[in-house]
């Protein structure tokens, strides 16, 4: 079924679509919109996501755990729904009577894997190995179905990856790491995104990546260069005003140095995802239309570090807040040069796909997020 | 029955165009939705072919169709509207919305998470630590031991010291269920004794040469021997695993610091829980054998002082009189510390023999 058109039977007012992205720059009535550049706008606000962010949890705590599929679908859908551009807007539609069995189904296999584990050590390296090489097929089928429920103005996701590429791009990226002894691991990062990205379609337009591995190896390592030769310079720096004045306390020097050096590392992890996120989205295009991103990274690891401390301060009550606040600045910063017309969007016939891999990849903490 | 129309956006199922639409009732079991120039065109969609996804925040309704079309309503769903549910997604929706609930769920979460942490999940795991077999944890106790004797030394006291100490462990502590007891030298975790959950107990000989009384070395033991005999690891194992599956289950994702982070501090307060009833065991073990608790408050009082002059070799610029002010002060990071401060533990047992001479 995968990849084969709707045939499509189409009100007489509007043009015949076929295989191929078909509605050029001015061939639409839509013309003069297009070959612009539209920002993505999020709607939704804190206080509202609030609301709906401990509702969930008090039902979900309520019905000893059932609720939870329904909850995930609510937060998704919030912040799918919310997320506007070109006046339409986008939805998640996967059901949470599925989601609930494919839970069910991750939690047993969870519990069962950490009841061996319980017992010995040979049993955690063989739940352990199962897992590992079970990773790809998670990952391709969570994937699968998160697209198949994504929907934009009505218009499904696709995901058209197979279980073959998968296997084969999990593959390329451990002889990455393994072989340069971890030094590439940003080359792997871009594969995976490649993996993603193009194989994902909106209706019968596809998405791709254009970045290069050598623009995701400068987005991932600028941090960390940037903290070394920070420490380097100021280490150098402090041994001259201590070489200098030996009336001051030594011990006053080794605090700057270690909050300096705390500080610097804090930053490095959320500096990296500033970075790839642009360099993601710079370098993606649906179709003919280009994404861009006005992102800038040092606002985004900002936000992203004091979102953790203002996590940890409220004990996890701000969460809804650093949430929002994320997912805002990063879709508002988003623009699309927007080329086809988005009213001619088809979709892909796919199959209804199950959740249980979406489940268990959530269990087991595995992070698809592009 | 009121019939009035409703507007919204209808999408065919075939192209993404949005159309603007009007809904209106056809009988009781269908609708007519009608769209395009003028709202010339028409479709009849039966209530079993529909699928509610209901309001969500300020997202209004949506309904899906089937043939994959779908309409977005602008405004509730309207009074005529037959679906069945509709009230449950409309109530849902409604608690989202009001404050008094808003305020409520979050006293009860924070209650719950609360009692749950303090209560519940210690209560569990005790329950099923003690319903496991006693071998549970033997395959992770030997790779754990394997572990210790590679980072240690073999031990320099003599056969004839060891026996001695053996004896007396036997004869006071052990009772029924003696451990294997293994002296080591210190290396690099100096002066130290390990409860290892194979039903092993490992003592370095710094430890045994700090003790000025072998008394002090048997309360050491019996507080060892008090891990062992009430599954400590196991316990904290399962209450590890208890609080992950909660969390998992209400937040749903996320492998960040925020997640590992309460669960490495509630940890570090059960095993602190662990070390105070580890410590009640050896005061109790000693009481059955006539044995003064106070030798344990020395050898606790004697590790302490150690330590200090250990910092205090470190850390010359700082007077002790400080450092003795900064160690008493309880700071915010005694939330993670696995051990409680030996001056709590001293309290205790001291406080422990005032009770016993009443």
């Amino acid at each position: 079924m995968q990849n084969s058109q709707l045939e499509t039977d189409l009100p007489p007012a509007l043009p015949i679509i076929n295989e191929m992205p078909p509605t050029l720059f001015g061939e639409t009535d839509q013309a003069e919109l297009l070959g612009r550049s539209y920002t993505f706008r999020f709607k939704g606000n804190a206080s509202e996501y609030f609301g709906i962010w401990i509702v969930n949890i008090l039902l979900t705590i309520i019905t000893i755990g059932f609720y939870a599929p329904w909850a995930k679908v609510r937060r998704l859908r919030y912040f799918y729904g919310n997320t506007w551009v070109f006046q339409r807007r986008f939805d998640f539609t996967g059901l949470p009577t599925k989601i609930l069995v494919g839970r069910i189904i991750a939690l047993v296999v969870y519990g069962g894997f950490s009841l061996a584990v319980k017992y010995s050590w040979e049993a955690f390296l063989a739940g352990f190995v199962l897992i590992f090489f079970a990773v790809p097929w998670l990952i391709r089928s969570t994937i699968r179905f998160r697209a198949r429920n994504s929907k934009f103005s009505n218009s499904r996701f696709f995901f058209s990856g197979t279980n073959k590429s998968a296997y084969w791009c999990f593959a390329k990226c451990l002889a990455v790491v393994v072989f340069t002894l971890g030094l590439f691991t940003p080359v792997a990062v871009w594969l995976y995104k490649r993996e993603c990205l193009n194989h994902l379609y909106l209706g019968q337009l596809k998405f791709s990546l254009n970045a290069s591995w050598g623009d995701y190896m400068r987005a991932m390592y600028m941090p960390l260069f940037v903290f070394i030769g920070g420490i380097a310079v100021l280490s150098i720096l402090m041994a001259i005003l201590f070489g200098s004045s030996d009336g001051l306390n030594p011990a006053y020097y080794v605090f700057l140095m270690a909050a300096a050096y705390f500080l610097g590392y804090m930053f490095i992890w959320p500096l990296t995802a500033a970075r790839l996120f642009i360099t993601t989205w710079n370098n993606t295009t649906l179709s003919r239309s280009q994404f861009q991103t006005n992102c800038n990274q040092w606002r985004y690891a900002w936000i992203v570090l004091s979102n953790w401390f203002a996590k940890v301060i409220s004990l996890g009550l701000l969460t809804p807040w650093a949430v929002v606040r994320l997912y805002k600045y990063q879709t508002e910063s988003l623009r699309l040069m927007l080329v086809d017309d988005p009213d001619q969007l088809q979709n892909q016939m796919q199959q209804d796909h199950n959740a249980i891999a979406e489940e268990l990849s959530d269990i087991f903490d595995l992070d698809i997020s592009l | 029955m009121n019939t009035a129309v409703v507007n919204a956006t209808y999408y065919d199922g075939k192209i993404s165009k949005p159309y603007d639409a009007q809904v209106s009732a056809d009988g009781e079991h269908a609708v007519i939705v009608r769209y395009g120039d003028q709202y010339a065109q028409t479709q009849h969609y039966t209530y079993k072919d529909m699928t509610l996804i209901g309001a969500l925040g300020d997202i209004q309704p949506v309904i899906e169709l089937k043939n994959d079309a779908r309409l977005d309503f602008h405004q509730p769903l309207p009074e005529w509207f037959n679906l069945e549910a509709k009230s449950r997604w409309n109530s849902v929706w409604r608690l989202e919305r009001s404050p008094a609930l808003i305020v409520f769920s979050v006293v009860f979460v924070v209650a719950f998470a609360f009692i749950l942490i303090k209560w519940g999940i210690p209560v569990a795991s005790h329950v099923v630590a003690n319903q496991l077999p006693e071998t549970a944890m033997k395959s992770w106790g030997d790779q754990a031991e394997k572990y210790v004797l590679e980072m240690t030394e073999p031990t320099k006291l003599s056969k004839a010291r060891q026996q001695q100490l053996l004896q007396k462990y036997q004869h006071l502590v052990a009772e029924q269920r003696p451990a294997k007891l293994i002296f080591r030298g210190g290396g690099s975790i100096g002066a130290n004794a390990l409860a290892i959950p194979n039903n092993t107990i490992i003592v370095t000989d710094e430890l045994v040469k700090m003790a000025k009384d072998d008394f002090e070395l048997i309360g050491v033991l019996a507080h060892e021997q008090g891990h062992l005999v009430q599954r400590h690891s196991l316990q904290q194992s399962l209450s590890g695993l208890g609080i992950s599956i909660i969390l998992l289950m209400i937040t749903g994702d996320g492998s960040d610091i925020l997640t590992s982070l309460p669960v490495a501090a509630v940890g570090a307060s059960y095993s602190r829980d662990f070390e105070s009833e580890a410590d009640l065991y050896a005061l109790k073990t000693m009481s059955q054998q006539n044995i003064p608790t106070a030798h344990f408050a020395n050898f606790l009082q004697r590790m302490e002082d150690e330590e200090r002059k250990e910092d205090a070799k470190h850390d010359q610029a700082e007077s002790e009189q400080s450092k003795a002010e900064t160690k008493d002060k309880k700071s915010w990071t005694d939330f993670f510390e696995s051990h409680p401060a030996t001056k709590a533990r001293i309290d205790a047992v001291r406080n422990y023999q005032a009770h016993q001479h009443q």
